[in-house]
Parts: structure tokens; C-alpha cells; sequence
């Protein structure tokens, strides 16, 4: 196919699969938000020392209870932070990744490894959203209810990754999935054209000889 | 075991930009957001009044713009914020830093970085104009085109020009 057709058919597979996905995404994200928050949710208390009180899914939000005993200065108190997770927040650019993918199936094709990475890569950044949302506010109310063993390196390091993750991960995603898989399929369609050219040149070489 | 070797190789060069991609990314969010920083030279601070300015520039022919206060535009009946998100300013640190983690000579790298920083402040005002008349005469539809068609159309309009650049820098 010559290529000003190829791109013609990318910005349309791309048009198309991005009003489809986008209407199928405001559909399935409640749910994925949920499946991905009792993960990042859980994780997050078990490293601080919490426990998850409750979870629930209601008109598309996710509130969340984390609760635990903490140490104060005044004694032995409990902490209880609720809070409410908003799938959009983290997967709002799911519909624009998958078109922007869909938009380079006319120059390449790749293998199922690649796939799989750049799927486990997105759930995990969103894994990490949550995980880094919840961690961030029960570090921020044990810290206002005077509880002992408050770090400053740790907030650092914490408040450093969710200012990536938030600012400079979630809203590239597509982007990054993009690039990557364009990178990949570079990579591959450079070996295998050098494959052809090489197996060629050997060919010719060796019907030489024989002349 | 002959064809194990080149695609080692070919991987350890996609991760070696995947690498050098978020370190630099990595790089740029310190000289963004840390407050030290911030305190000598506030980038996102002079980058969002410029993006403000130009876009008080490109509506104020509609005849639907009052003034500019900060980071806010406003409008008759709405006012638009423009923050660290809406201001170009990540949408222009990806690309660059794409460019600049993707092995080529700095000549194109500095030529790609020039080139993309203008076509997307252009992008972005006309953006940032096309919400702003949206939220006034279509205001139903503000939070979609908001969302799902501004944010998006940054963001393919960066892949689109990185994708240019690189075919160009191949080619030379």
C-alpha cells in the first residue's frame, strides 16, 4: 500500500476506533476503577499500617474507608480517612491510547509480547495512582493527628512520585504506549527488511559462484 | 542463537530510551514543581502567562473577552484557569524529551525541539480559544470537549510531530 493511503487509513481507524472506544470506555470504567482500587486501595493500607474498612461503587465513584490504630502524642487513638476514588481521574486517557494504537496497525504489526507489556505497563501506572492517592492521605492525616514517626524523606519521595505519576505519566500515557510500540515495530521491521536484504545478498552471491 | 543476539540488542536500545526518557522526564518535573527552584526561576509561572496572553490575543476578536488576571482568561459569564495541564507546557516536555532521548545528532535534535515548541503553542492557543468559545456558546458540551477532545488532541498532535521529526532525522 503506497503511503499517503496507509496514513489516510491511520487518521481513520484512528477517528473510528476513538468515538467507539470512547463510548465503550465511559461504560466499563466504573468497573475497572473498582477492580483496580481493591488492589492499589489494599496495597496502600498494608503499607501503612492500615486496614480497608469499606469499598464500594456509587454513580461511578469509589469511596473508600481506610482505617487503623495509630500511636499519637495524646495516646492510643484511631485514624479513619475516607476518601473517594474517581476512575477518570487516572483512566480518562484509556479510550485515546487504544486509538492512537489502533492508528498504527496500518504500518505495523506486533508481536503479542509487546501487547501484553504496554497492557500490564497501563494497569500498573494505574495501580500506582490509586496506591500513591491513598498512601498520600493517610500519610497527610497521620501526620496531622500528631502521630509519632513522621519522615520527611518519605514524604519527599512520595509526594516526588505522585507528582509524576499525576502530572507527567497519566496525562502521556498514550504518548508513551505509542511511541513504544511505534519504537518496536521500527525495531522489527528494521530486522526483518535487513533479514530479507541479507538472505538476498547471500542468494546472489552464491548463484555467482555457481556461474 | 543468531537471531537471540540482534534482538537483545534491538531491545536494549528501546529500553535504553524508554530509560533516558524518564529520567529526563524526571529531570524536568524537579525544575517544574520544586519549590527552590521555583523560587529563582518559576518556568511554569512565565510559560502560563505567556500561553494567557496569546489566547486573551486570539478571542479577543470574538468580542467575548474581558480581561486577564494571572492564570485566568476571562470571559463573558465564564472564566477559564489555566494551569499546569492546560498550558501546553507537559505537552511540549514529552516531546522534547523524546527528541531528545532518541539517538540522532544535536543539530535535528535542537531543529525538532524549535520546530515543535512553535507548532504546539500554536495548537495550544487555538485550543485554549476553541474552549473558551465552547464554554460560551456551547456550553453543554464544555466538560466533553474539555476532557475527551481538548486533552486528547495535545497529546496526538505531539505524537503526530514526533513521528515527523523522527522520519525526517532518519532520512538525513
Amino acid at each position: 500500500m503506497r503511503l499517503r493511503n496507509r496514513i489516510i487509513l491511520a487518521v481513520l481507524t484512528f477517528l473510528v476506533v476513538y468515538i467507539f472506544s470512547l463510548v465503550l470506555w465511559i461504560q466499563v470504567k466504573p468497573y475497572y476503577g473498582y477492580g483496580l482500587t481493591q488492589v492499589g486501595a489494599r496495597l496502600a493500607a498494608w503499607s501503612t499500617g492500615v486496614k480497608v474498612r469499606s469499598m464500594g461503587l456509587e454513580e461511578g465513584m469509589i469511596p473508600v474507608c481506610l482505617a487503623g490504630p495509630v500511636l499519637t502524642a495524646k495516646g492510643l487513638g484511631e485514624l479513619i480517612v475516607e476518601l473517594k476514588i474517581d476512575a477518570s481521574h487516572f483512566s480518562y486517557n484509556v479510550p485515546l491510547t487504544i486509538a492512537l494504537v489502533a492508528g498504527l496497525l496500518p504500518f505495523f504489526r506486533w508481536r503479542k509480547r509487546y501487547l501484553a507489556e504496554i497492557i500490564a505497563l497501563l494497569v500498573f501506572v494505574h495501580i500506582l495512582f490509586i496506591y500513591l492517592f491513598c498512601t498520600l492521605q493517610v500519610f497527610y492525616n497521620l501526620w496531622q493527628s500528631d502521630t509519632r514517626g513522621h519522615s520527611d524523606f518519605v514524604q519527599l519521595f512520595l509526594e516526588f512520585m505522585w507528582a509524576f505519576t499525576q502530572n507527567l505519566v497519566i496525562p502521556f500515557e498514550p504518548f508513551l504506549v505509542a511511541t513504544y510500540l511505534w519504537l518496536r515495530g521500527r525495531e522489527d521491521t528494521r530486522s526483518d527488511t535487513k533479514q530479507r536484504f541479507g538472505n538476498r545478498k547471500k542468494k546472489g552471491k552464491k548463484s555467482k559462484k555457481r556461474r | 542463537m543468531a537471531r537471540e543476539a540482534p534482538e537483545k540488542k534491538r531491545d536494549v536500545l528501546v529500553w535504553k530510551f524508554v530509560l533516558t526518557y524518564i529520567l529526563l522526564m524526571g529531570l524536568f518535573v524537579i525544575l517544574i514543581g520544586y519549590e527552590p527552584v521555583k523560587n529563582v526561576l518559576d518556568i511554569n509561572g512565565i510559560y502560563t502567562r505567556m500561553i494567557v496572553f496569546f489566547s486573551y490575543l486570539a478571542l479577543k476578536p470574538f468580542g467575548i473577552v474581558q480581561g486577564i488576571d494571572g492564570s485566568v482568561i476571562m470571559l463573558k459569564g465564564l472564566a477559564l484557569d489555566v494551569r499546569f495541564g492546560c498550558n501546553g507546557l507537559e505537552a511540549f516536555l514529552i516531546y522534547s524529551v523524546a527528541i531528545l532521548a532518541f539517538p540522532t545528532r544535536w543539530l535535528f535534535k535542537a531543529l525538532g525541539v524549535v520546530i515543535g515548541f512553535i507548532v504546539l503553542q500554536i495548537v495550544n492557543i487555538l485550543r485554549i480559544a476553541g474552549l473558551g468559545l465552547t464554554g460560551i456558546y456551547l456550553p453543554q458540551y464544555f466538560h466533553y470537549a474539555h476532557i475527551y477532545v481538548a486533552q486528547g488532541m495535545m497529546i496526538a498532535v505531539a505524537f503526530v510531530l514526533f513521528l515527523v521529526w523522527v522520519s525526517y532525522a532518519s532520512k538525513k
